[in-house]
This record gives C-alpha cells, structure tokens and sequence, in this order.
C-alpha cells in the first residue's frame, strides 16, 4: 500500500471516530432528537428487533464477522506484500519486439528472457560508475509500457551532473538490449555521508 | 509518520482479523448453545442492558474515541516532510530529502570554526526551503552559506532558492579535570 493510501485510510478512520465522538456526545447528553440518553446500550427496540427476526440475527452477525475478517486479512496481505511496484516478470521477445516481428513470420518457439536478468544487467552497468556505490532497479509495468525505476546510493563527492549522463547512457543501453523502451524513468539518489569523520 | 500509518495500518488489519474471528467464534457457540469461549454471554447481556447512555464510563468512552479520531485528524492533515526533494538535474530525478540534510550539516561543518552545525530542508513550491543552524561565531554565518548555497547548487538545487543560517554562539566549555590554583 502506498504512503497517500494509507494517508487516506486513516483520514476516514480519523473521520468516523470524530463523528461517532460528536455524535455519540450529543447524544449522551440527551440533546439528539429521537435517542433517550436514560436508554440502555442495547435498548427495548434493538431487542425487540432481534427476536422478531430470529434465528437470521446470528446468521446477520456471523456475517459481519466474516466481513470484518476477511477485511482484515485483506488489508494485511496489502500491508506485507513485499514491493510497491510490482517487478515484471519474465519477456516473451515477440511481445517486445512488436507486431512487426510477427508479419515476418517467426519461426516456432519462442524465446522468453527474465526480467531479473535485465534488471541486474542495469544495476551492474549502472555500478560501474566509481561515483555509483550502489544501485538497485525496478522494471515494472509491462512489455508494452514498461517502467524503470532506479535508486542510486551516490558517494559525498560525486558530480550529479555526470551521474546523470552515466545513467542515461545506461538505461540507453538497457533500452538497445532489451528493446524495452520506458515509459517513466524516476531515479532516487542518495548521498553517502559515511566517509572518514572530522578530527577536531 | 509515514512508519507510524505503516504500523498502525498492520495493527488496525490483526484487530479486525482478530474481532471478526472472534465474532464467528461467538455466533457459533450460540448457535450450538454453548458457553462463549471468550466472552460470558451473560454478563455482558446483564451489562449492556443496564448500562445507560448517560453513564460517565459510556461518556468517557465516546469522547475518548471522539479525540483519538481528532488527533489522526491532524495527523493525517498537516504536511509531512518530504522523503525527497525534486532536482533540476532531469525530470523524475529526486534526492533523498535525510541524506541531503546529512551532506549539507557535513558541508556546514567543515567551514573553519564551525563546531557543529544541522540542516533542514523543506519543499517549498517547486524548489527548496534551507535552514542551517551552526555553533560559531556570528561572523561566519556569510561562509557557511557560500558554502552550502555552493553545495546545493552541485546537488541541482535554484540558486534563488531561500537559505537561512543561525549562527548560535559556543557554550563556554567548563575545564573539567582542571582546578586553578590561587
């Protein structure tokens, strides 16, 4: 799940509490109309409901349980699945290659590459770079529009402006090898602090 | 707050997996005329028909939920700060917002006389927002922001953007270990 959906899960959560608060409060202190604030918590009317339609209240309730459960399992699957942008997998190069490679008329088979392979391609040629510490990628989206994403942790003293050019020419070469072409490319650098400390 | 939305997503996920489990749990013991495995079906029906609206614990309840909602309220509404910061290097080029604030302290500190310094920046529209706050001497405040203005013109950064610097004076260092004789 991502930071602004998660921002707005707890919007609305924030929300309801806020208004069963105030709401909850008004009528606690015997200003709602239509609530007696002498009432029970579970009053007259509610029971009275419950035995009318019985045995379906448990059937309603067990119901409910199942909803709550399986929202929750739910938003815990989201919660722990591993990557925001979920890696592309493996290639089938007539998909890459286009429609034009199929008027040709290809022999049978096919030739899949995985899409590991690429992304470790990348990250070697992007290390190769001595200003580049490390790098990481992510190919995600799909053959027909894929995406890069890259993360770049960069060392005190390097020159973006070269590391720029170093990763363009790289992902040129990624976009040659693999005829993959991005459609977004969003690149996160990080710069090394952790060098030899001051002596005061 | 980005950790805490995580944490607090996970925990909200277990108590509706867990409430609902117990619910189902519940419902068939009841339908099997059992005795509830976690809760006692009847005093809780004892309780919740007894319990009035207008009790203080029901109030105190309502309006603890009330201010609990309130303050996620706030917390989701205020502006958080950036994990990164947009550079005019090329588009879709960011810079980890903590590191930068790493680097540039790193930059302040090692102007001559600077005995410690910490950086903060900000997004403000589409460039940054610098604040630097140093233990020197006030004269230096003009070199310490050469020098960072220096470094985030290399890290991409406006050179219109806005850099503040407070220079807070050095604390006299008491001579521990050291007794002076009359």
């Amino acid at each position: 799940m991502t930071n602004s959906s998660l921002r707005v899960l707890w919007t609305i959560v924030g929300l309801v509490l806020t208004t069963i608060g105030v709401v909850g409060l008004v009528a606690s202190l015997g200003h709602l109309a239509g609530v007696d604030e002498d009432a029970p918590l579970i009053w007259s009317g509610l029971l009275r409901l419950w035995r009318a339609i019985e045995p379906w209240g448990l059937a309603i309730l067990g119901a409910l349980g199942l909803l709550l459960a399986w929202l929750g399992a739910h938003l815990l699957g989201r919660q722990l699945r591993p990557r925001r942008h979920p890696a592309m997998g493996d290639l089938d190069l007539r998909t890459v290659t286009g429609p034009a490679a199929g008027a040709a008329g290809l022999p049978p088979g096919t030739t899949r590459v995985r899409g590991a392979c690429l992304v470790r391609g990348l990250e070697r040629d992007l290390a190769r770079d001595p200003q580049v510490r490390r790098a990481s990628v992510v190919l995600a989206g799909t053959a027909a529009d894929p995406e890069l994403w890259i993360e770049l942790q960069l060392g005190s003293r390097a020159a973006l402006t070269t590391v720029r050019d170093h990763v363009s020419a790289a992902v040129g070469r990624f976009r040659a090898t693999s005829g993959l072409v991005p459609g977004r490319l969003e690149v996160i650098a990080r710069i090394d602090t952790s060098g030899p400390a001051r002596v005061r | 707050m980005r950790l805490i939305n995580r944490l607090a997503a996970i925990l909200l996920a277990l108590t509706l997996l867990g409430g609902g489990a117990l619910v189902i749990i519940e419902v068939f013991a009841v339908a099997l005329h059992r005795p509830g495995l976690v809760v006692d079906h009847e005093s809780w029906y004892r309780a919740l028909t007894t319990t009035r609206l207008r009790d203080p614990w029901v109030r105190t309840g309502i309006v603890t939920a009330g201010v609990t909602g309130l303050l996620i309220l706030v917390g989701q509404t205020v502006r958080w700060k950036p994990e990164r910061l947009p550079t005019r290097l090329a588009d879709g080029w960011h810079l980890q917002r903590r590191s930068v604030e790493r680097h540039l302290a790193g930059t302040a500190d090692s102007v001559p006389g600077v005995a410690f310094a910490s950086v903060m920046v900000r997004r403000e529209g589409g460039g940054w927002r610098t604040r630097v706050r140093a233990v020197g001497e006030a004269s230096l405040g003009t070199a310490v922001e050469n020098a960072v203005r220096r470094e985030l013109a290399r890290l991409g950064a406006d050179p219109d953007d806005p850099v503040h610097v407070d220079m807070v004076g050095p604390r006299p260092v008491p001579l521990a270990g050291i007794r002076l004789r009359r």
